[in-house]
């Protein structure tokens, strides 16, 4: 249990120091709110006594202390057009999250049968299936979202090309505009789960218990799915971890591609639009965010695999 | 299956250099299919695709190559860090891993929100981002080599940390670092190629098989070329890294000749390696 506290003790740890690399960059940057606060005429004086007013000259450990306060409270501001930017990421924040759950989803439903089916080594369907985990994980995810819709939506008609609808507008519709997109994210990481999973599955079907149960008996497919799966569950609970990490990672260029309105474009949109603060805030809520998942995971596999339960 | 891998990436960066170039802006040329004259085709502004695809096919080998030196750099000190007697590892370590919670994408944006697009900040923030693979790498080699006899004898004839690490540990940790380096040289190629075709990659005008991509996006349909040629350079350097990569890590689908290979289970295929 004492190893649960320091693993626990890793959140706060990596929100310290991801927003003192965040903080660091907004204040070294240049400029500050006076610039678009203040007109343009405004004296030096005027600019000195406007910074002493909100606050920005204050030496840095204070000015840090208070970004993390607000940060935490969620005071996170506005941006430079007067949008505030706590109403713009938590609209935008579910977008993402059911991109990343359907990514999930997917990957698994198409990495768990697929290791299933392509066990036996050397089959065509095991050169097949590795070839093809090898070819896809090798483009970029934009491409694979480009060559999708292009393929997919805009040839075939078979799905929107962009844009998001909302499960008010129809739980069908909203699944159909995000399936692109999900698929996309999750074809590179199903190939990798597929991979990783089969391998697991292929080493524990030639360890000793299963040899005894082969010997009892069972059946191999019966023996397969009572001996082998089980201990490679961990595997697969600490890649999907990594996936949904990745996912929330690589929204940005999946969410640009189909015009999705989530965190990812927001970050492209502050990158495009050089606003330091409101991409450092979504790197800080993204940074959050993963290590609770990866978190999660750890729990999961605890729970999964015995040997490790202390 | 790691030749393969290295003769794909020798090839194309053999033709990367044979045939790069800026490519001569031409408006009656425009959007023309492959021919004999132009085999790639041309662009929207007319100029020769093969030209345009080969130099950005350098520029983006050479944007993972910088990430690559990058990171063998910083896992050197981090090396030499973890083979201090009285060094506080686990704190590092912990220091180190707390950086695994930023997808490379989203620091790259970051930097990019920063401080403007460019191809420094770009292999600065991948490797940044790779920085708690690299320091599991170098400490559990370090850490793996100090508990041999031989140091301790080092030690015990008076040799200093520099003298110990430069003649022994450095050496045996090289390759590991080299082949970390080939994970990072994939996340930065498709990192660039990524920020390049949302805009925030390379200068503008500059060829990079991400912008070159963005470029081909507006005219996909009428002109498929424009999109097929970069994509097939980028899945062909894709592949060849990925081949390399995974001809050293533990899914290795064709295990059967791994006794020839004398790094084993070393490079972890990681997931967020894309973002």
């Amino acid at each position: 249990m004492e190893r649960f506290w320091k693993r626990l003790l890793t959140v706060p740890l990596t929100m310290l120091v991801v927003s003192f690399l965040v903080f660091a960059c907004i204040s070294f940057s240049e400029g500050d709110s006076s610039a678009y606060i203040l007109p343009e005429d405004a004296t030096e004086e005027a600019r000195a006594g406007y910074r002493e007013a909100v606050g920005l000259d204050a030496p840095f450990p204070l000015r840090y202390a208070s970004f993390m306060a607000d940060f935490l409270t969620g005071r996170w501001g506005m941006t430079a057009a007067g949008h505030d930017v706590s109403k713009m990421i938590l609209s935008r924040l579910p977008v993402t999250i059911s991109l990343a759950a359907m990514s999930l989803v997917i990957s698994l439903a198409i990495a768990v049968p697929v290791s299933y089916l392509t066990l036996r080594r050397r089959s065509i369907g095991d050169m097949a299936s590795t070839a093809s985990a090898v070819v896809i994980s090798s483009l970029p995810v934009f491409l694979v979202a480009l060559l999708l819709s292009s393929l997919l939506a805009v040839r075939l008609h078979l799905f929107p090309t962009s844009g998001f609808v909302p499960p008010s507008r129809g739980i069908g519709y909203a699944i159909g505009s995000l399936f692109l997109p999900s698929l996309s994210l999750s074809l590179l990481h199903s190939s990798l789960m597929m991979l990783l999973f089969r391998k697991a599955l292929r080493d524990s079907m030639e360890k000793p218990f299963t040899t005894a149960a082969l010997a009892y008996g069972m059946s191999r497919r019966r023996a397969l799915f009572r001996c082998a799966t089980r201990p490679s569950l961990p595997i697969l609970a600490a890649i999907s971890g990594e996936s949904a990490a990745a996912f929330i990672g690589g929204s940005a260029a999946v969410e640009s591609v189909f015009a999705l309105p989530g965190i990812g474009s927001l970050m492209v949109s502050a990158a495009l639009g050089r606003d330091t603060a409101l991409a450092g805030t979504l790197v800080m809520l993204i940074a959050l965010m993963i290590s609770l998942i990866s978190l999660l995971s750890e729990a999961a596999i605890r729970l999964l695999d015995p040997r490790r339960r202390s | 299956m790691r030749r393969a891998g290295i003769i794909i990436l020798i090839a194309v960066l053999f033709f990367s250099l044979s045939f790069g170039g800026e490519g001569e802006v031409d408006a009656a040329m425009r959007l023309l299919g492959p021919s004999s004259s132009h085999p790639f085709g041309t662009d929207a502004l007319g100029r020769d695709l093969l030209e345009r695809t080969a130099r950005g096919a350098f520029v983006s080998i050479s944007i993972g190559a910088i990430s690559l030196l990058i990171s063998a750099a910083v896992g050197t000190v981090l090396a030499y860090a973890y083979s201090l007697p009285r060094f506080p590892r686990s704190a590092l370590l912990a220091l180190a891993d707390t950086f695994k919670a930023v997808p490379p994408m989203v620091l790259a944006l970051f930097f990019a929100a920063f401080a403007g697009p460019g191809i420094a900040k770009m292999a600065i923030a991948v490797s940044i981002a790779h920085i708690s693979d690299i320091s599991r790498t170098a400490h559990s080699r370090t850490a793996a080599l100090l508990n041999e006899e031989f140091i301790e004898a080092e030690r015990s004839i008076g040799a200093g940390s520099a003298r110990i690490f430069f003649r022994h540990i450095l050496p045996h940790v090289a390759p590991y670092l080299a082949l970390q380096g080939v994970s990072v040289f994939l996340s930065a190629v498709m990192a660039e190629s990524t920020l390049s075709f949302l805009g925030c990659g390379v200068p503008v005008d500059t060829p990079s098989l991400g912008a070159l991509l963005a470029e081909a996006r507006p005219v996909m349909m009428n002109a498929p070329w424009m999109v097929a040629f970069p994509a097939a350079v980028l899945l062909l350097i894709g592949l060849s890294l990925e081949l390399i990569a995974l001809s050293f890590s533990e899914s290795d689908p064709s295990a059967q000749r791994s006794h020839k290979r004398k790094l084993v289970r070393v490079a972890e295929v990681s997931a967020d390696r894309k973002a």
